[in-house]
């Protein structure tokens, strides 16, 4: 196996067992990446001369005979909202271009470095975070690894593209709506959500303050596991990966889960359905109102946040961005004081079904990636537009802070999506489950080798 | 002012009068169709019935 086909957990491995450096799999990465970014378009910022920095490090000590921590020698990158010492924090905008550089990595990117990680880079992503395309008018189009055609997903693309690529084993991206979920499914990776408020947001620049959450993206459950693990001081994932999860309750979201699907996306939920032992259906009532809710708030927030701007410089927002933040931002209080009650209303909701269940799954998508510039797919045999629609799946579960797995059925076309819904504070749960469809072959992220 | 026949679009004039966010005339029409489809996705929420008592839901925690 190469190099860059390595999961984070066997490079950690290798490089602590001497097998190989960490000085040998930077440069295979870095390899990687000079030959496929020219045509995937993630990395906004490459960071080699401190990753060399790093990864020497790393080296240095094991050759010393000290410890190293459990991302040895691990090629990783962020999505361009998370501070990068020395670069500014783009956030995908032009304005944010103007913005000092700084001062301290993120706190969860220090995690990880502190464990040995090296950074390769920040990575390309909607404007604000605004999205589920990462087609950025700055930076250009993030390609879909599989297809390079399509679209890689958003908001964190260039995340989800440089993990299914090989460009990086691990990376950091963010989720307010299925930022995370939707292009780890796009692209066939693991994607993770954990519940709102698990980890820390210091050092990111913000989209949503009600949503938003941070999270990994890799080609392994265990990588996301440990990754998670890394993250945040209140929970531990990695020993629930060790015994299956046969007596768990698991359902499949019927209604709004389904309403608009492509056949092949229904058949990769009933394919990990199958793969955790149930034929159970669920509802999650009034999922429609959430998605709404979800909607009417986000672009209030994000309207909000960026008001200063829309007023004085609107010309220097994306396109795609603009007009859905100056509107956001003129919503009656009703509509945003409603949609909050809503929010309980539904929250309890969930909670009641998960008396019942202990895990439900759904699509990250109502279809596999669109191709790039696409402006409409076929949503329950209407004509719909795309860019609203993507995350119809992914809004009504971070809308209440659920953890979630996405893990990918890539077996024979364009990956597709499945999500692992679980209980408020349930990451392990869902984690154990993603893990068990991995080993028992229901799941796989390989490599993508794209046609250049 | 007097009513015209499209009470969203009067509604986003006066909004951005009050709120201080004017809209450009080249992004007008844009920020016209996002505030449709947000008016849309705002009636959906709010004709659903809930109980009175439901509260927001607040994150402040002192």
């Amino acid at each position: 196996m190469k190099l860059h086909e390595l999961s984070a957990t066997a490079i950690a491995a290798a490089v602590q067992a001497k097998e190989v450096s960490a000085g040998d799999v930077l440069r295979a990465h870095i390899a990687r990446i000079e030959v496929l970014d020219p045509a995937l378009n993630c990395f906004t910022d490459r960071t080699f001369t401190r990753a060399a920095t790093e990864a020497a490090a790393v080296d240095r000590k094991i050759a010393a005979g000290e410890v190293v921590g459990p991302l040895a020698g691990v090629p990783i990158a962020v999505k361009n909202l998370f501070d990068v010492t020395g670069l500014a924090t783009l956030a995908g905008a032009k304005i944010e271009r103007e913005a000092a550089p700084a001062a301290a990595d993120a706190p969860i990117l220090a995690r990880l470095t502190a464990a040995g990680a090296v950074l390769l880079g920040a990575l390309n992503m909607d404007e604000y975070a605004y999205g589920f395309v990462t087609e950025n008018a700055h930076d250009g189009v993030t390609h879909n690894p599989h297809d390079l055609a399509r679209i890689a997903g958003g908001s964190s693309g260039g995340s989800a593209a440089a993990v299914a690529g090989g460009l990086a084993a691990l990376t950091l991206g963010s989720d307010t709506n299925g930022s995370i979920r939707l292009p780890a499914g796009l692209c066939g990776i693991f994607g993770l959500k954990p519940s709102y408020g698990r980890i820390d947001r210091t050092g990111t620049f913000p989209f949503v303050d009600s949503f938003d959450h941070l999270g990994p993206f890799a080609r392994s459950t265990a990588d996301l596991a440990i990754a998670y693990d890394l993250l945040q001081d209140s929970d531990r994932a990695m020993p629930a990966l060790t015994q299956r999860i046969d007596g768990a309750r698991v359902a499949v979201l019927e209604d709004w889960f389904e309403y608009g699907a492509a056949p092949e996306m229904l058949a990769a939920v009933a394919a990990v359905a199958k793969g955790l032992g149930s034929m159970a259906k669920a509802i999650l009532p009034e999922a429609r109102r959430a998605r709404a809710a979800a909607f009417c708030i986000s672009a209030f927030e994000g309207g909000q946040l960026h008001k200063a701007n829309l007023q004085t410089r609107p010309q220097d927002f994306d396109p795609a961005t603009r007009p859905r933040l100056i509107a956001g931002a003129l919503q009656p209080a009703e509509t945003i004081y409603q949609a909050q009650r809503f929010r309980n209303w539904f929250a309890h909701e969930a909670k009641k079904l998960f008396e019942i269940f202990d895990l439900l799954l759904a699509p990250a998508t109502p279809c596999v990636a669109p191709l790039i510039g696409q402006k409409t797919f076929e949503l329950d045999g209407q004509t719909m537009p795309l860019r609203p629609n993507l995350g119809i799946y992914t809004q009504p579960i971070s809308f209440i802070g659920l953890p979630v797995v996405c893990v990918p059925v890539t077996t024979g076309m364009l990956p597709r999506g499945v999500q692992i819904i679980a209980p408020a504070g349930r990451e392990s749960l869902a984690l154990a489950a993603a893990w068990q469809l991995e080993r028992d072959g229901v799941v796989a992220a390989p490599v993508a080798e794209p046609t250049l | 002012m007097t009513p015209s026949d499209d009470p969203i679009a009067d509604y986003l004039d006066q909004a951005a009068i009050l709120l201080n966010l004017p809209i450009r005339p080249e992004h007008y029409a844009e920020v016209l169709a996002a505030f449709r489809v947000l008016r849309a996705q705002a009636e959906v929420v709010t004709e659903f019935a809930l109980p009175e008592h439901t509260e927001a839901a607040p994150r402040y925690t002192p």
